[in-house]
């Protein structure tokens, strides 16, 4: 099945606080935060803000892209780093679900909080339309290209979503896109029909354009900041480098909502993605 | 008899040559390959022997108890391996083949995807994490250093690790990462081209 994905920005600029969300009662709703585990004011300040949108966008379920626990990954930096910082969240009965990043140890996967169930990658079916597959994008052998090409081609949810930390796509300046990744896992992505793509590392928001009809976030912002790091390329649709942020997701039935906020609450980014069947829409994409 | 007519001579030699050297590689290859999974096999039957005297690590809401299971692994296998030393895993004709099979995957031109990807997370590219690393056989990785990302290509070449150990790179050298341990069980130096 070929999917088109038809992609609107709403706003660019918002005050704090707006919700740019249906907020449906049987939609998924969920978070997204990358590169969070620094211990730092900023990542406080990012949980705080996370809460305070879930009372108005209840959520339960929050990715995270790797980098979970910078430095240190003693049993302290377990609570400094993740714990006490989405505390909130946390005694909400909020879900964690993590990938690895550079920065992790790879036995984080037997932390229970992060929702690993001892595995590297993994992939679970939080709603009837909606699987996510998190991988190890620091170590991508063998088993698990075979592991992912057999997950994908099993599952019949239409949302198939990939999570991970290095992108395969990035106009960073420190980093870049990962090509070499790329040549591995962006053939499967078409193949199966792998409709959106998370990926932190980068320490600043980008919505790339859709490259090859799939949809390629960076949300590596939520502890770490990069000012000024995203370079001036062709792959950029919508890009933060200012501040910290996360990420608000909602799909509702064939539509994909996102909205990338501030710490401060501010919205830097919001649009939907429409899934459909094959020849029935155009790609589109416009901003405001 | 012309030039022209040598051509075809010099090139059935050359052609000779080349498939001369790609057997031997291949054997050399081979052979290496066959001797490493053996020495692997062995660490990680003397890896099983020790695990079973420390608490099997299960999915934890504590995190201590990660913490203190690594230790008592490592204190164990450092125990085991006191004598341990480089090349006890990569020995010279391991290390060759391993040598080969890199310079393939990470030499020249075409190799330079590779090589940057061999520096993401790399603790020598990494911010603050440069230096603090003693390279050593059964000596602890760091906790706090970052891991460096491993090639898809160069794990599609290499041979395949049972689950636990990983190949890893640190500055241009190569490790063999005992994962549950946090150990280095042994390393390759040099093996990254530079460039």
């Amino acid at each position: 099945m070929r999917v088109l994905l038809t992609f609107v920005l709403l706003l660019s600029s918002a005050t704090a606080q707006d919700l740019f969300l249906p907020n449906k009662k049987d939609s998924l709703h969920f978070a997204v935060i990358g590169d969070s585990g620094t211990g730092g004011s900023a990542q406080y300040e990012v949980g705080h803000q996370m809460t305070a949108y879930r009372t108005r966008f209840p959520f339960n379920l929050v990715l995270m892209l790797g980098d979970n626990l910078y430095g240190s990954n003693s049993p302290r930096s377990y609570q400094t780093k993740f714990e006490m910082p989405y505390k909130n969240l946390l005694a909400g009965g909020v879900k964690f679900y993590a990938a690895l990043g550079n920065h992790d140890d790879p036995k984080q996967r037997f932390y229970q909080l992060f929702n690993m169930n001892g595995q590297r990658y993994y992939t679970f079916k939080p709603h009837d339309r909606v699987r996510l597959f998190a991988l190890d994008s620091n170590y991508m052998d063998p088993e698990q290209l075979a592991w992912l090409e057999r997950e994908l081609k099993g599952s019949d949810s239409p949302w198939k979503i990939c999570f991970f930390h290095h992108p395969l796509y990035s106009s960073g300046k420190r980093h870049g896109s990962e090509e070499q990744l790329r040549t591995f896992l962006e053939p499967l992505f078409l193949k199966y029909g792998v409709k959106a793509v998370f990926a932190g590392h980068e320490h600043f928001y980008e919505r790339l354009k859709p490259q090859k009809g799939i949809y390629y976030f960076i949300s590596g912002g939520a502890a770490k900041l990069r000012r000024g790091n995203i370079a001036r390329t062709d792959l950029t649709a919508k890009g933060f480098d200012k501040d910290y942020h996360f990420m608000l997701i909602e799909i509702e039935g064939d539509i994909l909502h996102f909205q990338a906020i501030t710490r401060t609450g501010a919205t830097v980014d919001s649009g939907i993605i429409f899934l459909q069947q094959e020849n029935t829409a155009q790609t589109e994409a416009s901003s405001k | 008899m012309s030039r022209q007519s040598n051509y075809p001579i010099l090139k059935l030699s050359l052609l000779a040559v080349l498939v001369f050297q790609f057997t031997v590689f291949a054997q050399v290859e081979t052979e290496a390959v066959k001797k490493f999974n053996a020495r692997v096999k062995a660490y990680m039957e003397l890896q099983k022997r020790v695990s079973s005297n420390v608490p099997p690590l299960t999915t934890t809401e504590t995190p201590a108890t990660i913490a203190i299971r690594t230790k008592a692994l490592a204190n164990g296998i450092q125990l085991a391996r006191a004598n341990a030393k480089a090349g006890d895993i990569f020995s010279p004709q391991v290390a060759r083949g391993f040598r080969q099979i890199i310079r393939g995957e990470l030499h020249g031109k075409a190799g330079a995807p590779s090589r940057e990807t061999v520096k993401i997370g790399n603790p020598t590219e990494e911010e603050g994490a440069a230096g603090k690393i003693v390279l050593a056989a059964n000596v602890s990785y760091p906790d706090k250093a970052p891991r460096s990302s491993v090639p898809p290509n160069l794990l599609l070449n290499l041979p395949q690790l049972p689950k636990g150990l990983e190949y890893r790179f640190l500055g241009r050298h190569l490790i063999l990462l005992d994962s549950m341990s946090n150990l280095i069980v042994d390393y390759l130096l040099d093996v990254v081209p530079k460039g």
